[in-house]
């Protein structure tokens, strides 16, 4: 079976290696062999199943980027740690390593973010924290841990919010899924530091096809954070995440994102979140660099008096599409959702802002407010917006705004005249634009972030 | 005469109002005195018929009309007029238009000789003057970017317009510089001796400009006080005491 | 709701019944100058409209109030086009739906790559009256020049209970404080 898109460049190259990778492309016997490989239960396996029959009764997606270049046929799904191709550090891009430099990366991180091999020890860092969360009865590992010890747990909620049947990259998720995060707060405990996905990296990359589930029993709160901005190699074309989170009443997840994959990579995210009585879920969402970014972040408010808070950042530079967006669905009346995004295209980037704000015939008494402003940079760079408003009870107030701009002339005329360089100028103007979203990483993301944008203007402008 | 019996008013989960009796006779002009929280925005808001408010025992009544048993404009159509705090806008809604439609529902609800446009007009005119606001505003859309004090001399430019008997006056001196409050305590002054007034406010400083012939001090939804106008003296050299 | 930005003279005017319209129709503008073009009466069905600003200077004021009752499911998409630089647009839209009423409405502006130094403003507005009434609303954009100025605001509400007080509390009925609002919603 093979799913050749309507028309196709290039295949994916890599150096084979041995037969501890799976065939390429995906066949019943790959999903049960990855099920073999990590000694996994009986149930596990026939989730695993059931996605690859959703997968392949699957289409790709009518709409967004174009995914023809994605070529199925020719990615490997799974791999072990040990058997992945060695990259060494000579392989590494000058760009990518002056940008490590610039922004300050620690020398140990930049093996694990260049892909090269050498494991990152974060043992000692987290150890002392990794005991508090035990007392008080914080369940934090990876996922594929989780199936073994926390079966009753993953059982109850995995596949819930989003079922294989959601979407193609859904189904191939739940088909071939490794790594990702196991979250479980208890009720009442609320963490003020918060969990970093980066503490329980045990390979030597990021996961193709991560499955992450958040499980925030009733008053817990939990802020969760993952990626990094410095770039990220990936040895794989195709990173098919999915999310789930389930924020009981009362409680509050803040989950923050920020993914820079530095080559060729198709980034299709499902993420979702679930919000009972009064409970608030709130997704930062960053992306940079990837080739191709479908992302939309989403919550379900399906009891009132839950409010949802979606920030999301997307930055284009040439050769990239972010197609990314946000969905508040009110199912249940006195509900509340803010929007705010934020897109920056340079060079020939494209943005695109794709959202939904839904109220059904039971969500009365909702608030919404969705603001989505665009940068262009160049003349070649492009945005677009589509927010879908579909609101099906009159009792309700809701707002969007957009707007699309360049930087303007007479600011950065200005900022010249006080002797900044135009590229500085630049940086200067485009930091401020995402000053909304940027305030609200961790403090070290967000300085990140600004230096980024500071090394990304010197490449665009002049 | 308005008359108040045992009121007790609640919004969705809070009791305000305790067992509130109270009397005015036509024509008495009362202040309603008491701190924050005291539930005196809230008694002119149930006056009116504010959605908000629910009125869980007890009876109101005007010149013998039960106001329970009246939808907010029937309220309005018997003379009841609330001067609000807030007043919200209503972007696109020309104040002169919705003053004589207000105008003619209230004049033919009462048997009151209609104006005709002309005179609707020149009331209109003058009652701008004397509140202080320019011709202008009566093309403006009701109350939108009116700053604070221009909201309250409009709520009063109503009034005047729409000459009601029972009038109930929410905090319009708070954020008033002395010329506004020397204009609108006149406009308040001059109102014919049968309009029966009910100012609500925090400090004294308004009935300077509108003196009183009553203050009543309410504290935690019950009146504490019912005296002089010597009484918004006391107030003011000692605040409200428990 | 946000003022009108542009001001336009008087010029050619377009007056469209999208009833009687086919399902797809588009109306190039070419003269330069400005051009109001008034819309109304959705059609019943489904249709796409677009509307070209085909050459540099020229400036559009389309305007479409209506109110769709019964049990309309009409669907309508509208296209804004600057195919030419230095041309300008404001669009405005102001439904009020009543009844068992569920339009659906697309209106994008799209601002093609030659289009530079171009103005473009939408405002899409919905008003719900009635426990029934529903809506369906994507304001796009599509833009392929930077050198533009270009939003777009929407919003749907209902009626307000504090605004229906306010008017019912001065001696007006509810159904003319009722007529008042909307009227006023659609004459915005």
């Amino acid at each position: 079976m093979s799913f050749t898109p309507p028309s196709y460049q290039f295949g994916f190259a890599d150096p084979e290696s041995s037969r501890a990778r799976t065939e390429r492309g995906l066949t019943e016997a790959t999903v049960r062999e990855i099920s073999a490989l990590k000694n996994e239960p009986r149930w596990m396996l026939e989730k695993r199943l059931a996605g690859f029959a959703a997968f392949q009764a699957a289409k790709f997606p009518s709409w967004g980027p174009d995914l023809s270049k994605l070529h199925l046929d020719e990615i490997t799904f799974f791999s072990r740690a040990t058997d992945r191709a060695e990259r060494t550090w000579d392989d590494v891009p000058d760009r990518i390593k002056t940008t490590f430099d610039r922004l300050g990366v620690p020398q140990a991180e930049r093996a694990l973010l260049a892909g090269v091999g050498a494991q990152y020890d974060s043992e000692a860092i987290y150890h002392n924290l990794k005991q508090e969360w035990q007392d008080l009865g914080v369940i934090f590992c990876d996922m594929d841990t989780a199936v073994r010890e926390h079966p009753e747990l993953v059982q109850k909620y995995f596949g819930t919010i989003i079922p294989a049947t959601d979407n193609m990259f859904a189904a191939l998720n739940t088909a071939v899924w490794s790594g990702g995060s196991f979250v479980y707060i208890p009720k009442g405990v609320k963490l003020s530091v918060p969990l970093q996905a980066y503490f329980r990296i045990n390979a030597n990359q990021v996961g193709q096809f991560e499955r992450t589930i958040i499980i925030a029993e009733p008053d817990s709160y939990v802020h969760y954070v993952e990626g990094c901005s410095a770039p990220t190699y990936s040895d794989s074309a195709l990173h098919a995440a999915v999310v789930e989170v389930f924020c009981k009443s009362e409680s509050r997840v803040r989950y923050t994102t920020i993914q820079n994959w530095s080559n060729a990579v198709y980034n299709l995210v499902t993420k979702r979140a679930v919000a009972d009585r009064a409970a608030t879920m709130e997704w930062v969402d960053c992306n940079l660099g990837s080739q191709v970014t479908m992302k939309y972040p989403s919550v379900l408010l399906r009891e009132p008096y839950s409010r949802a808070e979606i920030l999301s950042l997307a930055i284009a530079g040439s050769g990239q599409h972010q197609d990314a967006g946000a969905k508040a669905i009110h199912l249940a009346p006195h509900t509340s959702s803010l929007i705010t995004s934020k897109s920056v295209s340079f060079g020939s980037g494209r943005t695109s802002y794709r959202g939904i704000v839904k109220a059904t015939k039971a969500a009365h008494h909702v608030t919404s407010k969705v603001v989505c402003d665009a940068l262009l940079l160049n003349d070649e760079s492009r945005s677009d917006t589509y927010p879908t408003i579909d609101i099906q009870h009159e009792d309700n107030q809701i707002e969007h705004e957009a707007s699309v701009s360049k930087v303007g002339e007479e600011q950065l005329l200005y900022l010249q005249n006080r002797g900044l360089k135009p590229e500085v100028a630049t940086a200067l103007i485009v930091n401020g634009f995402m000053e909304p979203i940027v305030k609200e990483l961790p403090m070290e993301y967000a300085v990140e972030m600004n230096r980024l944008i500071e090394l990304e203007m010197e490449g665009s402008v002049g | 005469m308005l008359s108040l019996h045992n009121l007790s008013v609640s919004t969705a989960d809070t009791q305000i109002i305790t067992s509130l009796s109270l009397d005015i006779p036509t024509g008495q002009r009362v202040a309603l005195m008491g701190p924050n929280g005291s539930g005196k925005s809230t008694l002119a808001a149930t006056l009116a018929g504010h959605p908000d408010y629910v009125v869980t025992d007890g009876s109101m009544s005007y010149n013998g009309i039960d106001l329970l048993s009246c939808e907010p404009h029937e309220r309005a159509q018997a003379g009841v007029f609330l001067a609000f705090q807030y007043p919200v806008s209503l972007p696109g809604v020309p104040l002169s238009q919705f003053l004589r439609i207000a105008r003619q529902e209230l004049d033919a609800a009462q048997g009151r000789t209609p104006l005709t446009h002309t005179d609707f007009l020149k009331l209109l005119k003058s009652s701008l003057a004397v509140v202080g606001l320019p011709v202008s505003f009566a093309q403006r859309a009701v109350n939108e970017g009116a700053s604070g004090g221009e909201k309250k001399r409009l709520e009063m430019l109503q009034l005047l317009v729409l000459e009601p008997s029972l009038v109930i006056i929410d905090e319009i001196d708070s954020g008033l510089d002395v010329d506004a409050l020397r204009a609108i305590g006149s406009a308040i002054t001059n109102l014919p001796r049968t309009t029966t007034c009910l100012i609500i406010t925090h400090y004294q400083r308004l009935l300077e400009y509108a003196p009183v012939d009553r203050v009543v001090i309410l504290q935690n939804g019950s009146i504490t006080s019912d005296g002089g106008p010597e009484l918004a003296q006391t107030v003011e050299v000692s605040g409200y005491q428990q | 709701m946000g003022a009108q930005r542009l001001s336009f003279q008087s010029g050619v005017t377009h007056e469209l019944s999208l009833r009687s319209l086919p399902s797809s129709h588009t109306l190039n503008l070419t003269e330069v100058g400005d051009h109001l073009v008034l819309l109304r009466d959705l059609h019943p069905s489904h249709q796409e409209l677009t509307i070209i600003l085909a050459s540099p200077g020229v400036r559009a004021n389309i305007v479409f109030r209506d109110t769709v009752g019964g049990t309309a499911a009409n669907s309508l998409i509208l296209h804004i086009k600057h195919a030419a630089p230095s041309t300008e647009a404001e669009t405005d839209i102001h439904l009020l739906v009543e009844d068992t009423a569920h339009p659906r409405i697309t209106g994008t502006i799209h601002i093609l790559s030659e289009a530079k130094n171009t103005q473009s403003y939408l405002s899409l507005h919905a008003l719900l009256d009635g426990p029934e009434a529903k809506c369906w609303l994507l304001p796009g954009l599509e833009i392929q020049n930077p050198e533009v100025k270009c939003s777009h605001a929407a919003t749907v509400r209902s009626l307000q209970p504090t605004d229906l007080f306010y008017l019912t509390s001065r001696g007006i009925t509810p159904n003319s404080a009722k007529v008042l609002l909307t009227e006023s919603f659609l004459h915005q």
